[in-house]
């Protein structure tokens, strides 16, 4: 049996410093956004620049390499820029998320000086009607690809992500045309969990049900395959999809705190100074402001308390294909040990997706 | 090229740290467009990298390694050419 007596060197190789929570948009399907009505206590209770420059030392001091800054949208922060020059000059390997529609020209001056290795963009649609839609702003779109343009002036890699929910889901071909354009892709994100840490948007009523996002996922997969085989073949080839195999070809124990790699190398440090080991889960923390960052880290293995996995799940037949975690379980039912139906649901869609 | 009788020094686009015990160099700043990444360095790289940010000759860098790693000069000199080499070939240093 392995304890925490007998846990591995753990280092904090990838760090994630949520700058804050309040965003500029108002997505239907965001995890993590409060209430406008709290924006002036959640900007009261965020780091202020120089303790995020702070952060950055002792982060940098504990062995980080890797630093993704996010939000909320950071670019909100009127402090921006300085915050972000201190951290960067430190010397990481920084992934920079935003959703492009607040480039401003003293951002695009600091980026130009210290461009991010790579640069996440968020897409939620494919014209200003469905930003309206989906993101509650008139001209999301306009500002998105403004910024986009600028943006793909840097000597970043950029990548472009997209949500899909009811709202935006008939943008998706024209928003990979787009993409496609810049010579790029774009990766969908289909699995749209429930809010967390006090989020408050109505994700379950606008997501696509389980079933819905899979054969979404199957059916394009096939289709972008199928372009690739020749018509003189395309009589004579079959696609077919295929379980991924769970096995496993060694023995050896991998110890974990909650499934994932999450409090083994990799922490974020919300906007208020907690070391969280996944940014989903905010229920297990330890206090990088009292303590400072590495007490703050060794000491993150001693908060976490889970309980045992439910009966159901441990028996369950669509094991294999499920992507449930204790994060999942408390986005979804509130609790560290529930069964999350729309989880199973995606396991059932996807095993009769694959026998097809 | 004639390295013996050059100066060498490490250009800037590079932040030399410690990373969970071992040596990295993180590359920043417009130089990303070229290398976006880093550099794992052995203990002799992570030592000349720093006497590096001072101009230095291939004589000056022999003899500083033969010392710190208990080599013969002529190894040194040798395995110091061959480094400096590789570096300049990057773009990673600059002659005085």
């Amino acid at each position: 049996m392995i304890t925490l007596d007998s846990m591995p060197p753990r280092y904090p190789i990838n760090g994630t410093f949520e700058l804050t929570l309040r965003c500029n948009l108002h997505c239907k399907m965001c995890m993590f956004r409060r209430k406008d009505s709290e924006n002036t206590i959640l900007e009261h209770e965020e780091l202020n620049t120089q303790q995020w420059i702070d952060m950055a030392r002792q982060v940098a001091n504990a062995g980080t390499i890797n630093l993704l800054i996010t939000g909320g949208e950071p670019m909100l922060r009127k402090d921006f820029c300085e915050i972000y020059r201190g951290i960067y000059e430190q010397g990481f390997i920084i992934t920079l998320y935003t959703n492009a529609t607040m480039i401003t020209e003293k951002v695009m001056q600091t980026l130009r000086e210290f461009p991010p290795h790579r640069i996440g963009i968020t897409l939620y649609g494919a014209n200003n009607d469905s930003y309206k839609k989906v993101c509650g702003v008139a001209n999301g779109f306009d500002r998105a690809i403004e910024g986009i343009k600028q943006l793909r002036t840097l000597p970043s890699v950029i990548e472009y992500r997209m949500t899909l929910i009811k709202d935006n889901v008939e943008d998706l071909d024209a928003i990979c045309h787009l993409i496609e354009g810049f010579g790029e892709c774009v990766t969908n994100t289909l699995i749209v969990f429930s809010p967390v840490r006090g989020g408050c948007m109505p994700v379950q009523e606008c997501r696509l049900s389980a079933e819905d996002s899979v054969n979404l996922s199957i059916g394009r997969t096939v289709s972008k395959i199928e372009e690739m085989i020749p018509d003189s073949l395309k009589d004579k080839v079959r696609i077919r999809v295929s379980e991924k195999s769970h096995e496993c070809n060694t023995t050896e124990e991998k110890m974990t705190l909650l499934g994932c790699d999450a409090g083994m190398d990799s922490y974020t440090i919300t906007f208020d100074g907690k070391l969280i080991g996944c940014q989903m889960l905010g229920v297990f923390y330890t206090d990088t402001i009292k303590e400072g960052f590495s007490v703050a880290w060794e000491n993150y293995p001693f908060e976490v308390h889970l309980p045992d996995e439910p009966e159901e799940c441990v028996k369950c037949e669509y094991k294999n294909l499920c992507k449930v975690c204790p994060a999942v379980r408390m986005a979804e039912c509130g609790s560290l040990n529930g069964v999350p139906k729309y989880i199973c649901d995606f396991s059932k869609a996807m095993k009769k997706g694959v026998e097809g | 090229m004639n390295f013996s009788d050059k100066l060498f020094r490490a250009k800037s686009g590079f932040i030399h740290r410690k990373v969970a015990n071992e040596d990295v160099l993180i590359s920043v700043g417009s130089g990303i467009a070229n290398f976006n990444g880093y550099i794992l360095l052995n203990p002799t790289a992570s030592f000349l990298w720093d006497m590096l940010k001072e101009p230095r000759s291939i004589q000056e860098l022999g003899e500083a390694v033969a010392e710190e790693f208990e080599v013969s000069l002529a190894e040194a000199k040798a395995d110091v050419t061959e480094f400096i080499h590789m570096l300049s070939d990057k773009g990673m240093v600059e002659e005085e």
